[in-house]
């Protein structure tokens, strides 16, 4: 197997017939916010293509001294975009505009196709805004079969799944039931930060066991503005991702999705 | 190929590197996990000149859109162990359902959380065919098989609860019975009447 097997749409259907990726997000922030009118714009642009839209708003209460009645405000500090297959959203703030595409995955070459024509159709209506950070994420979740002994859950042993987890000494309290770890490191050789999160999460499969493993990528320095260049960066960081994924999953683990 | 690495608390903490600020990039489905527990970024206040908004209140259309969106998003976020065919079917079952043209603003939206039960069940007894999909008038997703043995629907409920009802007609009797159960015991309940003569040999029931 070699690395770029992992969510080639081509060859993943033999390697990973169900890869456990239950999204994938593309991020740029830009160094400076954008007006919320360009933000509007950016949003009508969008809105026929993804027509279940949600406004994010921040709230704050302002609450006076002399005890009358506070005052509550909203102010939009973005919007979830959702077409109606319900498998690509864009998000979009006054500094930052993120594609993700959730399940079923279509592998990287159709996935960073489509990131690429929202970031293209966004560049036109915004001009030149300096990116301050280009990051890729992917959100994994293994469902893990567990088995009852006289109606009690067996234990997972998630080594048997995973290699980051956490290690306590033993016998000095029962099986967790549950925990969340999170590694952060740099990637010097894409000039980039590596952000891990794994957690053990309530499955969506009933007898199962949830473990998500969230891989994310960023470059936060010598970020390039040209589009060429910023697609051969989000090439090398997705081979960074692969050889992450593919080295912190046992085979046992790769045996549930493939 | 690196070999794999090990992290482990203990062991971590003499090589760890100090934390660096700034996030990760946005996820669209996490927020309930609080996972995204990551150094915070510094963030700038909100301008004082973002508009400050009373939420109007949405078109039937962008509700339908946006239900619509919940829905299969739903589905996708357990794709990876459903048919990509019978998937399909289910969309165009949801597209049906919440249809602007045929939708009346007396009806009830489909509830999320019924949804996410029907979803379970599929996934625990597996997809099962000739399913024909409806909303009640509290927004509980109804799944039914009709034959010319009879009916069999199943409501949906929040917290993996399903409402049963079967009537069966056999040898000129009519008989019929009710009952609410949990998701795990549902076939158990429901095998003393045979419960796959329907799916194996239903019609689509109309869409609610």
């Amino acid at each position: 197997m070699t690395l770029d097997m992992a969510d080639d749409p081509g060859i993943s259907e033999i390697s990973f017939a169900r890869p456990p990726i239950v999204e994938a997000v593309i991020e740029r922030r830009f160094a400076e916010p954008f007006s919320h009118e360009v933000m509007e714009d950016l949003r009508r642009k969008l809105e026929s293509d993804y027509p279940a839209i949600s406004q994010l708003n921040s709230m704050s209460w302002a609450i006076n001294a002399l005890g009358a009645v506070p005052e509550v405000s909203q102010n939009i500090v973005g919007y979830r975009l959702a077409n109606l297959s319900g498998d690509a959203i864009v998000v979009i703030t006054t500094q930052s505009l993120a594609f993700a595409r959730l399940a079923p995955y279509p592998g990287w070459r159709e996935f960073s196709k489509q990131g690429t024509g929202l970031f293209r159709v966004a560049r036109k209506m915004m001009d030149y805004m300096q990116i301050g950070r280009i990051g890729v994420r992917y959100v994994n979740r293994l469902d893990i079969p567990f088995t009852l002994e006289q109606g009690t859950p067996v234990p997972i042993q998630m080594e048997d799944y995973i290699l980051i987890h956490p290690e306590y000494p033993a016998g000095l309290f029962p099986p967790a039931q549950s925990y969340s770890m999170q590694a952060v490191t740099l990637l010097p050789d894409i000039h980039s930060r590596l952000t891990i999160n794994v957690a053990t999460v309530p499955s969506p499969f009933p007898g199962r066991t949830g473990i998500i493993f969230d891989i994310d990528i960023g470059r936060e320095s010598e970020i390039p503005q040209r589009e060429d260049e910023i697609s051969n960066i989000l090439d090398a960081i997705r081979s960074e991702k692969n050889r992450i994924f593919l080295s912190c999953l046992t085979d046992k683990a790769k045996a549930l999705f493939s | 190929m690196m070999p794999p690495s090990r992290f482990s608390p203990i062991s971590g903490t003499t090589s760890m590197q100090p934390p660096s600020l700034g996030g990760s990039a946005l996820s669209t489905t996490l927020s309930y996990l609080t996972l995204d527990h990551q150094p915070v970024e510094p963030r700038r206040p909100t301008p004082s000149s973002a508009p400050i908004i009373q939420i109007p209140e949405l078109s039937k259309e962008i509700r339908l859109f946006n239900t619509i969106a919940t829905l299969k998003i739903a589905v996708a976020n357990v794709s990876m162990h459903l048919d990509a065919e019978w998937r399909a079917r289910l969309f165009s079952q949801i597209d049906m359902l919440l249809d602007p043209e045929d939708w009346d603003e007396s009806y009830k939206l489909a509830d999320a959380e019924s949804f996410t039960t029907f979803l379970r069940m599929v996934l625990l007894f597996g997809a099962l065919p000739r399913l024909g999909l409806g909303i009640d008038e509290d927004g509980h997703i109804l799944a039914g098989w009709r034959n010319e043995i009879g009916l069999l629907s199943l409501t949906f409920l929040r917290g993996d609860r399903v409402r049963w009802s079967i009537v069966r007609r056999e040898k000129g009797e009519t008989e019929s019975a009710a009952g609410e159960t949990t998701l795990d015991r549902l076939l158990m309940v429901l095998k003393p009447y045979d419960p796959e003569r329907w799916y194996g040999n239903a019609n689509y029931l109309p869409s609610a």
